[in-house]
């Protein structure tokens, strides 16, 4: 009894001096808000062959413009450092004025991490992490560091639906080591990680899953990746590499293998500032399809002083799987940005996507394919106040 | 003429104290002096502990002042640079960004008063409170 007593207030103790040696949980967040006009049109139209010759004849075609104002994005960051090694990490985002009950927006639970690091020699992250690939992975949604309101093709989160991001870039891994090693007058760094299979794998809601589990993976295969670099005085450039399975069952009947590549680069020499990317997906079928795809983009920049900034961007995207983006989509951006303080910046951009090109088109009516051209041409001016707190 | 020259080289003395930058950390940290080299590391977040392995907290000047200018100046960084690194590194969860102060006396007043903290003050600012590991001119 005498021993379960002191073992108890020994445990008791224990807990107590391990919870006053924890820092104070820390939350912040950041949020943007942006209003938005936009005008464009779209149109597609394939030359089917009829009794009478070829007619062009037009599937689609619109045009128009709306003005839209929202609350683009807003996250919830929970920071704790529960010893001098451990830190935990929680990221909540919400997006376009989230409400459930107007059925707005979605929620995401973006990272949910634990970090073990003794030096910024040597880190490791294990849970749900946001992989390092390229540079702007990684950021792509930390609205007050990047100067876009739109981001490029890419990594527009209103484009999504035009063709699959997670095609493209690693989005979540489950473990990775990372650190930066001092060499000459610059730092080596480097990254791998481990993660699961791309998100199409994962059984959702709606699923039938043994055991009702959601989110669950049930292939046996993995995401591998890392990212090498190189940051010496005013340059961090690196390369990237994923191997993992891109998700075809549905169309192909099959998992293919996917090799996605990246080199990135960052330049800040006095006012100048500029970033780039490239991304080349190769992928290797059984069927006799190209599913490769590529992206890149460059952003050139200004610091006009330390508080104010302008830029363009141009970026490119092509897909050989998807008709419409085999010839490309383009986006460019122009934009200009303000801090009045730290925490708050005031920005202004103008934006262009836009395709056109030939292709091929199936039609399951005429089991065969037709010729055919699509016109898209959108442009739209924005303003926003991005906000951490 | 004589009396000239003395009162000059005594003005371009007082001056060039009054100029000068003085890096400070609390009285805890065993590092007894910093390279300029060292001090830039820290400020960019890429060193993170001291060498007995204590973690560092970084003071910034809020605003714009004499000694953030002439400090930033002479490490050879922009602040809008800086601001990009600190706020990468909070946002992402790596680090905290630095804590911003008003004053050089709020400044000695935090460093001397939070375990393995740094800032930097007008060199003439400094006191006995705090520990002097780097000049800059």
């Amino acid at each position: 009894m005498q021993v379960k007593k002191s073992i108890l207030m020994l445990t008791a103790a224990l807990l107590v001096g391990s919870l006053s040696a924890q820092e104070p949980l820390e939350v912040s967040g950041f949020f943007q808000a942006r209003t938005s006009y936009t005008s464009g049109k779209s149109s597609l139209v394939a030359t089917v062959p009829t009794p009478n010759g070829n007619m062009d004849m037009t599937l689609l075609d619109s045009d128009g413009s709306y003005t839209t104002g929202d609350l683009q994005q807003m996250n919830l960051l929970f920071r704790k450092e529960l010893n001098q090694n451990f830190t935990a990490w929680v990221n909540l985002e919400f997006l376009n004025t989230f409400s459930t009950e107007r059925d707005w927006g979605a929620i995401n639970l973006e990272e949910a991490w634990v970090r073990y690091s003794r030096s910024s020699r040597f880190a490791v992250k294990v849970g749900l992490v946001v992989p390092t690939f390229n540079y702007f992975n990684e950021v792509k949604n930390r609205m007050p560091l990047i100067p876009y309101i739109s981001r490029p093709l890419l990594y527009e989160p209103t484009l999504r639906d035009i063709f699959p991001v997670e095609d493209f870039i690693p989005e979540r891994a489950l473990i990775q080591g990372y650190g930066k090693v001092p060499v000459g007058k610059g730092y080596f760094s480097y990254a791998a990680y481990l993660g699961k299979a791309e998100t199409s794998y994962w059984a959702s809601n709606s699923d039938e899953v043994d055991g009702g589990l959601n989110s669950s993976d049930t292939t046996n295969f993995f995401l591998v990746g890392g990212r090498v670099g190189l940051e010496v005085d005013h340059l961090n450039a690196g390369v990237s590499a994923t191997f993992d399975k891109d998700n075809q069952q549905p169309t192909l009947g099959e998992d293919v293998n996917r090799i996605r590549i990246g080199a990135d680069a960052q330049v800040n020499f006095s006012k100048i500032f500029g970033e780039g990317e490239i991304i080349i997906v190769k992928e290797s079928p059984e069927a006799n399809v190209d599913l490769n795809k590529m992206f890149y983009y460059a952003t050139l920049g200004v610091n006009l002083s330390e508080s104010a900034f302008v830029y363009g961007n141009y970026s490119e995207l092509k897909d050989n799987y998807i008709d419409f983006l085999i010839s490309g989509l383009q986006g460019f951006l122009l934009g200009a940005g303000y801090r009045p303080t730290y925490s708050v910046v005031l920005k202004a951009q103008y934006s262009r996507s836009w395709s056109k090109g030939d292709f091929d088109l199936f039609v399951p009516q005429l089991g065969g394919e037709v010729p055919a051209s699509i016109d898209l041409d959108y442009n739209s001016f924005s303003v926003a106040v991005s906000v951490l707190f | 003429m004589k009396n000239l020259l003395i009162l000059m080289a005594f003005l371009g003395l007082t001056l060039s104290a009054q100029a000068q930058v003085a890096v400070v950390v609390n009285k805890n940290v065993a590092e007894s002096s910093l390279t300029k080299e060292t001090v830039k590391k820290i400020f960019e977040l890429n060193q993170l502990r001291w060498g007995n392995g204590d973690k560092i907290a970084v003071f910034d000047m809020k605003g714009d002042g004499p000694s953030k200018d002439k400090f930033y100046e002479a490490l050879g960084v922009s602040v809008s640079d800086l601001r990009k690194i600190w706020m990468r590194m909070q946002l992402t969860g790596e680090a905290k960004a630095p804590k911003g102060v008003k004053s050089d006396a709020e400044v000695i007043q935090q460093v001397s008063t939070t375990p393995g903290a740094i800032g930097f003050v007008m060199a003439d600012q400094a006191t006995d409170a705090v520990k002097v590991v780097l000049t800059l001119p």
